[in-house]
């Protein structure tokens, strides 16, 4: 699995969410992205973008700033973690459209389980004939 | 009132006529030929045509299909002075409302005429009602097509539960979506709950929430999805994977509409509306004791099923061009212009993944297209390329088994395996149509196993 993730890197919210997804069972690559800026040089070019996106919004104002970048984003699977669940936080999250929620304060297993399930289905069937080759 | 046009030679029988509608409050206008009528036809607002089958300059039935096809779209109803079998067939065959015989036209008349403008009216309620319809990216014209918007737009004006099937890519999201954005709830949240992504042990807390220490890593309480959905739109997307346990609680929460958080023994009530979406075939899934038949009964309160993209491959152009437009409006480019042998090539393919397919291939040679004003067909996908050019070719018959060789000798063991593989891999990706996700997912075979496979024998 490719992951692009957006996170605080000065909290140690950012840094248990960063471990969660290096500890995913199939990681093939981690794009760790800090700052608003370096994630719109991705949203705003048309090349591919990794199948799997995890924005980590530090508050209400950064979690509008990404709505512009919503329709690139309905283009792979979405993980939105949300500062707080106040009902305008929660209303602006489901505008985003993401595939799965979670918020700042958890301990991010529920997302690792997600990934893993996720990555888990999309893995082809188990190669039965490579047992025949001689 | 009702605007009627006669088109009919016999003058003293269309003042008989044009008086009969005046005293039914309509009003009517005549023309002596074919000719005449035609031209009235296209310039007034007609809602019925009473058309004279013998008239000087042809015969009526031959122009049913061209005056219903004038911009007021008018019923066309024919009048005969002679009552002929054939001709009654051939009216009604190209399209015409009723048949009707001069001699008892002025008894007759009322009440098909009625009928004719009820059922007009109901077709103008159905268009007005699509029309209505917020498309957001809804994108098509085709009849199928319609036919889904059609029931979108009766499902926007009720609460019932919605139903959404069709293959995978075919767009059940955006419809759900767009049923809510149309809906009384569009002002609430529109809440997607993935059921495929949900591990078993998650989505019960996920759906209903759950309170703080409910379970090993609840360090705080979570409202859960369900509650989001409270005045706004509950969306269940491939509600075939909802485990079995799962299911029955999520009966009872639809019947009365509260639960009870994981670890709580407190009701909580939400006021939603839902909306579920499949590619799976559920009544199959209940009777393999899959799926539970009463939740089934619940979830179809409306049915959508969204036809797949190779049976409305009208659409593709105007799918193409809506891709391509949203494209360079977001990343501020010059339009580009898709040339008539890709938009050939696009139409061609039969897109398995649909209109997501489509999509991502459009996004895909938009940005291989990036510094080119024109789109050609080197800039599409491979797969979609090398199963065109694969389909223009005309298979060699080749046998299922391989044993001997073209002299009659039989194989070694080795060279009969290879020549399996190598049919084998072509077979297959011809059947994929060169797509490697599906062939890998067809075959069993991992993605290392299929590259190899590819590598040795493409």
């Amino acid at each position: 699995m490719n992951v692009l993730l957006f996170r605080s890197n000065q909290t140690e919210s950012g840094e248990r969410l960063k471990r969660s997804i290096k500890a995913l069972d199939n990681l093939e690559s981690l794009t760790d992205c800090w700052n608003m800026q370096e994630l719109r040089r991705y949203f705003q070019t048309p090349d591919p973008l990794p199948e799997t996106i995890v924005l980590q919004a530090k508050s209400r104002q950064e979690l509008q700033a990404l709505s512009p970048f919503r329709f690139r984003l309905e283009q792979v699977f979405f993980v939105l973690i949300l500062p707080d669940a106040d009902a305008e936080t929660v209303a602006s999250a489901h505008q985003l459209r993401p595939r799965f929620i979670a918020y700042q304060d958890s301990d991010f297993s529920e997302v690792e389980a997600v990934l893993n399930r996720l990555e888990a289905r999309s893995t082809p069937a188990r190669d039965i004939s490579s047992g025949l080759t001689p | 009132m009702a605007k009627i046009l006669i088109i009919d030679d016999d003058p003293l029988l269309a003042e008989t006529v044009a008086d009969k509608l005046e005293s039914l409050d309509h009003e009517s206008e005549t023309a002596m030929s074919l000719a005449a009528g035609l031209q009235s036809a296209q310039e007034g607002d007609f809602d019925i045509i009473l058309l004279d089958v013998y008239l000087p300059d042809g015969n009526g039935l031959k122009s049913i299909e061209q005056l219903r096809t004038v911009p007021s779209t008018p019923q066309v109803i024919i009048i005969t002075g002679q009552g002929d079998p054939d001709g009654a067939e051939l009216a009604i065959r190209h399209g015409a409302w009723c048949y009707l015989e001069k001699s008892s036209i002025i008894k007759e008349i009322s009440l098909p005429l009625t009928r004719a403008l009820q059922y007009r009216q109901a077709i103008h309620n159905k268009r007005a009602a699509i029309e209505a319809v917020e498309r957001d990216q809804l994108v098509g014209e085709s009849p199928r097509f319609l036919q889904c918007l059609e029931i979108l737009a009766n499902a926007a004006a009720s609460e019932t539960s919605v139903l959404v099937s069709g293959e995978s890519g075919t767009g059940k999201e955006a419809f759900a979506r767009a049923i809510h954005t149309n809906s009384l709830r569009s002002r609430g949240n529109f809440v997607v709950v993935d059921c495929t992504a949900l591990p078993e042990q998650l989505v019960e807390s996920v759906l209903f929430g759950h309170v703080k220490g409910a379970f090993t890593g609840a360090d705080r309480s979570n409202r859960g999805l369900i509650r989001h959905a409270d005045k706004g739109t509950l969306f269940l997307d491939e509600i075939g994977e909802l485990p079995l346990a799962t299911q029955k609680s999520f009966l009872r929460v639809l019947q009365e509409r509260t639960f009870c958080p994981v670890g709580s023994q407190e009701e909580c009530h939400s006021d939603f509306r839902l909306i579920c979406a499949t590619n799976r075939d559920l009544a199959q899934l209940t009777q393999q004791g899959e799926f539970r038949e009463d939740l089934l009964y619940r979830l179809r309160g409306l049915s959508l099923h969204l036809p797949p993209l190779r049976e409305r491959q009208g659409d593709i152009p105007l799918l193409v061009d809506h891709f391509l437009s949203r494209l360079v409006h977001r990343y501020g480019q010059e339009p580009k212009e898709c040339l008539p042998e890709v938009m050939e090539l696009l139409c061609s393919y039969t897109w398995p993944g649909n209109v997501h397919e489509l999509s991502q291939a459009i996004e895909s040679a938009f940005a291989q297209a990036v510094y080119s004003p024109v789109l050609f067909s080197q800039h599409l996908p491979l797969h979609i390329r090398t199963a065109h050019a694969r389909a223009n070719v005309q298979c060699q018959p080749s046998a299922n088994t391989v044993v001997c060789d073209s002299d009659g000798a039989v194989l070694s063991w080795r060279e009969a395996k290879e020549a399996f593989e190598r049919d084998y891999t072509r077979r297959l990706l011809r059947r994929c149509e060169g797509n490697i996700m599906e062939a890998g997912r067809v075959s069993g075979l991992s993605r290392t196993r299929l590259y190899q496979l590819l590598k040795k024998y493409t």
